[in-house]
């Protein structure tokens, strides 16, 4: 779909029309999740997340430009949901930690939805690259998957991220540099 | 190729959702010019009500202090558009280098203050009335950073202190300017830390009230 037809849809979902947003949920809800799932690496969680992007958006339609493309500030907004997710999840660990005095369970990083049960032992070294993903700064991380995972151009992925192409190209380049040695490294 | 889930696996809308979508009416979009236009001339009707309070100096009307004046009424209405404007085809009002456009426009006024000329020998000292320029200064910044915030409040959340920069950046430029028009003091600290700590404060203000 492309952003003037994205853009139509957001137009009219701003008047008021039902259709609309059916349309624009189903062409732009998927890349979201996938997005989401990227950097939270928990379906469930992904799609809480998904749900509280569509809110926030549906109460900001104010805010839209008629006529610019709506697709890089959702990703703005799922992006910001999703990091703020992700502090209350590692505020509430720290408080488990300091209640039970022991360490709960990382959750593992899952760029393909299927749990790490059930991926079994098939590719130690894709699943020790998706160890080494969770150790990587939250932007670092973002570029990588926005950039290699997701196949994004660097100017789609700074417009998604919210910064500049070159900060993109310098973060993807440092996230890679640094899962080698970490995947080196184990 | 992008990787995305497979439709079958996309969730249905929360039933949350769906209630306000059902229940949704029409709502006015945001005119990010039209915003422009009203914060821009609220910001001046304040200042002019401002100095009617705080009077302006004896030499107001001279081509040196009007010049300056000039230079700050730009660097408001450049760090207004910045502000408020999104670049072409985009909804967030997020420039690239935001921080280092706040930081030159800064320095290009710092710069025009101090070139207006200052006479340290014969000028009133520093500390003279440089509390009451900075108070007098911040307070003028308060306006146009007000109708911003009002303007963009969907915006801060996302932009964090780029967009409380930009918009501090813009009161800063305001409230220069009502000290230029208002404060007769050219002595070069003064002018420096005073003047130009006036324009700087909101930025460093709003930077930290805006960041994430």
């Amino acid at each position: 779909m492309t952003a003037g037809r994205e853009a139509e849809l957001m137009a009219r979902y701003c008047d008021g029309d039902r259709a609309a947003f059916d349309a624009l949920y189903v062409a732009v809800a998927p890349r979201l999740l996938g997005f989401v799932l990227g950097l939270v690496g928990d379906r469930a969680l992904a799609e809480d997340i998904l749900q509280e992007t569509l809110l926030k958006l549906h109460e900001a339609r104010s805010f839209y430009v008629r006529g610019a493309d709506p697709v890089p500030w959702m990703f703005t907004i799922a992006r910001h949901t999703a990091f703020d997710e992700l502090r209350k999840k590692k505020r509430a660990r720290v408080r488990l930690v300091d209640d039970d005095s022991r360490p709960p369970p990382e959750p593992r990083a899952e760029l393909s939805g299927t749990p790490a049960e059930a991926r079994g032992s098939e590719d130690p070294v894709g699943a020790e690259a998706l160890a080494a993903l969770d150790q990587l700064p939250e932007p670092q991380r973002q570029a990588l998957l926005l950039t290699k995972v997701e196949g994004l151009s660097q100017a789609e992925a700074a417009a998604r991220a919210g910064t500049t192409p070159g900060a993109i190209k310098l973060r993807a380049h440092r996230a890679y540099v640094a899962l080698r040695k970490l995947v080196k490294r184990s | 190729m992008p990787t995305e889930p497979p439709p079958s696996t996309l969730p249905p809308p929360s039933p949350a959702l769906l209630a306000r979508v059902d229940a949704m009416g029409p709502v006015r979009t945001r005119r990010p010019r039209l915003q422009l236009a009203g914060v821009a001339l609220g910001s001046l009707a304040a200042l002019v009500a401002l100095l009617s309070i705080f009077r302006p100096r004896g030499d107001a009307a001279s081509a040196t202090v009007l010049i300056v004046a000039g230079v700050c009424v730009l660097a408001f209405v450049a760090e207004l558009w910045w502000a408020l404007v999104p670049p072409r085809g985009q909804v967030m009002p997020l420039r690239p280098a935001a921080g280092a456009r706040v930081a030159l426009t800064w320095l290009a006024m710092l710069t025009a203050l101090v070139m207006a000329g200052h006479d340290a020998a014969r000028g009133p000292t520093f500390m003279a009335s440089a509390r009451a320029c900075l108070l007098v200064g911040t307070a003028t910044a308060l306006v146009p950073a007000a109708l911003c915030f009002l303007a963009l409040r969907r915006a801060v959340e996302l932009g964090g202190w780029r967009v409380g920069a930009v918009v501090g950046g813009a009161a800063g430029a305001l409230g220069a300017l009502c000290l230029e028009l208002h404060c007769a003091n050219t002595h070069l600290l003064h002018v420096v830390l005073a003047h130009g700590g006036a324009a700087l404060l909101p930025i460093l203000i709003f930077a930290w009230v805006a960041r994430r």
